[in-house]
């Protein structure tokens, strides 16, 4: 693995090889889990050819420049000058495509826009055109242009920006040409090809800002721009603007420097922007997460069904390892067992040993996308095959190796508090592993509310506000009051406890890495019984502490 | 009913204020009709207009409302409405005047989100976006 090894060595470079005080300590964690992870995947990907490792040091070049963190309003000012847009893309990563939608969104109303992309191909244009013309169902377009055997990632990613282009009424050209074999000759022979046919887009069209979706290694100045320069002229390059996203070498020097949390946009020259959306793990964890859904896939044939009977045990027991090292509690992961919603195996002990009462909420949570941990049966459920449902996970399993949990909480609103609780402890893990994630806040809520009827919603917002006023009236006047709302929704309960748990899950890590709460006293924390009757003294002497801990973060909306 | 009120800023319950103060609150559009509300002695939660105790009248979502046909594409393309935006770092900045037209269409495009707040002559504060009845 010659790559990782470079790969470790800049890193290494970049970090120093001081005596390890705790701020390296968490980078050196966070860069391991990295190179695991990548590693993992070139382990699928196979051996790059020496081909394939110039034209990936062609684009890490790119990262060694000069950088400064600069704020959105710099990128849509420079967007302005620009005629033509390239947004990186990593084709596995779904916040990727998110960004993009993010920042196609910003393009102000009275600009022209030609969205050209590489996830489809030259030839099928008249396909894609009665596509966005409804003469074409989504999977009508989707089988004709082969979009399994050709593209492959999955198209649930790149929907929404088709959408975007149907609504504001956008042209969207297909960039990528069809190759049998995909090396390094061929990446190139593509460079050659988008390059092209950007340039035709812009000389046709050149009251067209012209926004490309690409690969990232392809940004890279020599292979598309410089092909674009090849027709336009060299001059055309001051009309380029290129935005790469999640560098991983821009990603450890912010963590050097204790910037990564507040960190979403680095500008490396007058043209040229990196977007910091996830940490490199992520990244990496997602593909690799990708790459074996296609291959068992390969495995079983082409029936779909099949993706539910992966094994995620691994990808949850790394996260396990990680996160109890990281706060130094004892989880062993040969308890673990995680299932998928298509799982015989885990119906099957599910409905040997929960009764009806449990069973119908157990169901809800399915139905709701949820991850959970089943204590009597040490069965975790995963909802999604995601980072932050894996890692949300990781933590459940080890609050309940740990507080010695027996029972699962099903029975609000006796249960609320522990809820609230294990919301809480659960996002605080899911961040040791994920930073960038954001809690949803009372904003989010309520651009959910705004647009939906459902009355959960309200019930869980009232809930969520007693429970607050409660708090408030035990902590200021030692008073204790019972709560005056009664959702008529169990699943109220669950919102609410979401809300709370993830605003004190934020403060609760915000605390941690500030050193502002010991790791005895976060110990002693994740060591209560959330089924033990003394439970509800301990909480509120823990949201004492909590409490008087910074929370500072942003709403989901605010993301770049 | 005893007049001791909470409302919540980002579910932090903030008071006690009186009667008078909240109301003043709702006056400057710091507390929308949707937001809700806490009275002590009821002790419950609920949106501001379901109290009893606040008039439409009081809150700017309710003020200056065009309610005659006629009026209303008539006042369509008034550029009477200033948009407040926020900006990096809690900073903000103020937009317009715009129409309630071009507010609409900025709506439908996503340029413009329902929790923004908007302001014209006549309304004793600011109020969201949502609450106003033109865009219901």
């Amino acid at each position: 693995m010659l790559e990782i090894n470079q790969n470790y060595a800049k890193i290494k470079d970049v970090i120093g090889e001081n005596s390890l005080n705790d701020l390296q300590k968490w980078i050196r964690i966070r860069k391991d889990l990295y190179l695991q992870m990548e590693q993992q995947v070139r382990h699928r990907l196979g051996q790059d050819t020496p081909e394939l490792l110039r034209y990936n040091k062609v684009y890490a070049q790119e990262f060694q420049k000069k950088w400064a963190p600069v704020s959105k309003e710099v990128l849509w000012e420079q967007m302005r000058e620009a005629q033509v847009v390239l947004v990186g893309d990593f084709h596995a990563l779904h916040q990727s495509q998110k960004a993009q939608l993010r920042i196609l969104r910003h393009v102000p109303p009275e600009r022209k826009i030609i969205l050209a992309v590489e996830f489809f191909e030259a030839g099928d244009q008249d396909k894609i055109d009665a596509y966005l013309s409804g003469k074409l169902s989504e999977r009508e377009f989707l089988k004709v242009i082969q979009w399994q055997t050709r593209w492959g990632f999955p198209w649930e990613h790149y929907r929404s920006l088709l959408r975007w282009a149907q609504k504001r009424k956008v042209s969207v050209q297909g960039l990528n040409r069809n190759y049998k074999k995909r090396n390094a000759t061929t990446l190139r022979s593509r460079d050659a090809f988008a390059g092209k046919k950007i340039a035709d887009l812009v000389k046709k069209n050149p009251e067209y800002l012209v926004f490309v979706i690409y690969g990232d290694l392809h940004l890279a100045q020599p292979h598309i721009p410089a092909e674009i320069e090849k027709h336009l002229g060299s001059g055309f390059s001051r009309k380029i603007l290129r935005l790469f996203q999640n560098a991983e070498r821009i990603y450890f020097q912010l963590l050097q420097k204790e910037m990564e949390a507040t960190t979403d946009l680095v500008r490396l020259s007058r043209n040229t922007f990196c977007l910091m959306s996830v940490p490199p793990w992520v990244k990496w964890q997602n593909y690799l997460m990708y790459l074996e859904r296609t291959y068992d896939l390969g495995l079983v044939g082409d029936d779909e069904e099949d993706e539910d009977f992966l094994d995620y045990t691994d990808h949850v027991g790394r996260y396990v390892q990680i996160i109890a090292d990281e706060l130094k509690l004892a989880a062993p992961v040969d308890r673990l067992s995680v299932y998928t919603a298509q799982d015989a195996a885990f119906w099957a002990q599910v409905r040997e040993h929960y009764d009806l009462k449990a069973l119908r909420w157990i169901e809800i949570l399915i139905g709701e996308g949820v991850s959970f941990y089943l204590p009597e049966i040490a069965a975790a459920y995963l909802a999604r095959g995601t980072v932050n449902h894996a890692a949300s996970l990781a933590m459940q399993y080890i609050h309940a190796q740990v507080s010695g949990q027996k029972r699962f909480l099903s029975q609000p609103p006796q249960d609320f508090l522990g809820m609230i609780w294990l919301e809480g402890v659960t996002y605080f893990g899911s961040k040791i592993i994920n930073h960038k994630r954001k809690a949803d806040t009372l904003a989010d809520i309520k651009a959910v509310l705004s647009s939906s009827a459902s009355n959960a919603g309200r019930e869980s917002m009232q809930l969520a506000l007693a429970q607050k006023m409660h708090e408030l009236m035990m902590i200021t006047r030692g008073r204790s009051m019972a709560l005056s709302v009664k959702p008529r929704k169990k699943w109220s309960y669950l919102l609410a406890a979401r809300l709370l748990g993830g605003m004190l899950g934020e403060r609760l890590y915000a605390g941690y890495r500030k050193k502002l709460i010991s790791p005895r006293t976060l110990q002693l924390f994740l060591k209560r019984d959330v089924n033990h009757e003394s439970f509800k003294v301990a909480y509120y002497d823990m949201l004492e502490v909590v409490e008087s801990l910074p929370a500072p973060f942003l709403s989901k909306k605010e993301k770049l | 009913m005893k007049s001791v009120w909470y409302y919540n800023q980002n579910l932090k319950p903030q008071g006690p204020l009186s009667l008078v103060e909240i109301k003043g609150r709702i006056q400057k559009g710091e507390i929308g009709p949707f937001e809700l509300l806490y009275n002590e002695q009821e002790q419950q939660w609920r949106p501001a207009r379901e109290w009893g105790v606040f008039p439409e009248s009081l809150f700017p979502a309710g003020q200056v409302v065009s309610t005659v046909v006629e009026e209303l594409s008539q006042v369509e393309n008034l550029m009477e409405w200033v948009l407040l935006r926020k900006l990096e770092e809690g900073r903000v900045t103020q937009e317009g005047p715009y129409s309630l037209r071009q507010i609409r269409e900025g709506l439908q495009k996503k340029e413009i989100s329902l929790d923004q707040y908007i302001w014209k002559t006549g309304m004793t504060g600011w109020c969201r976006i949502q609450d106003r009845p033109e865009f219901m």
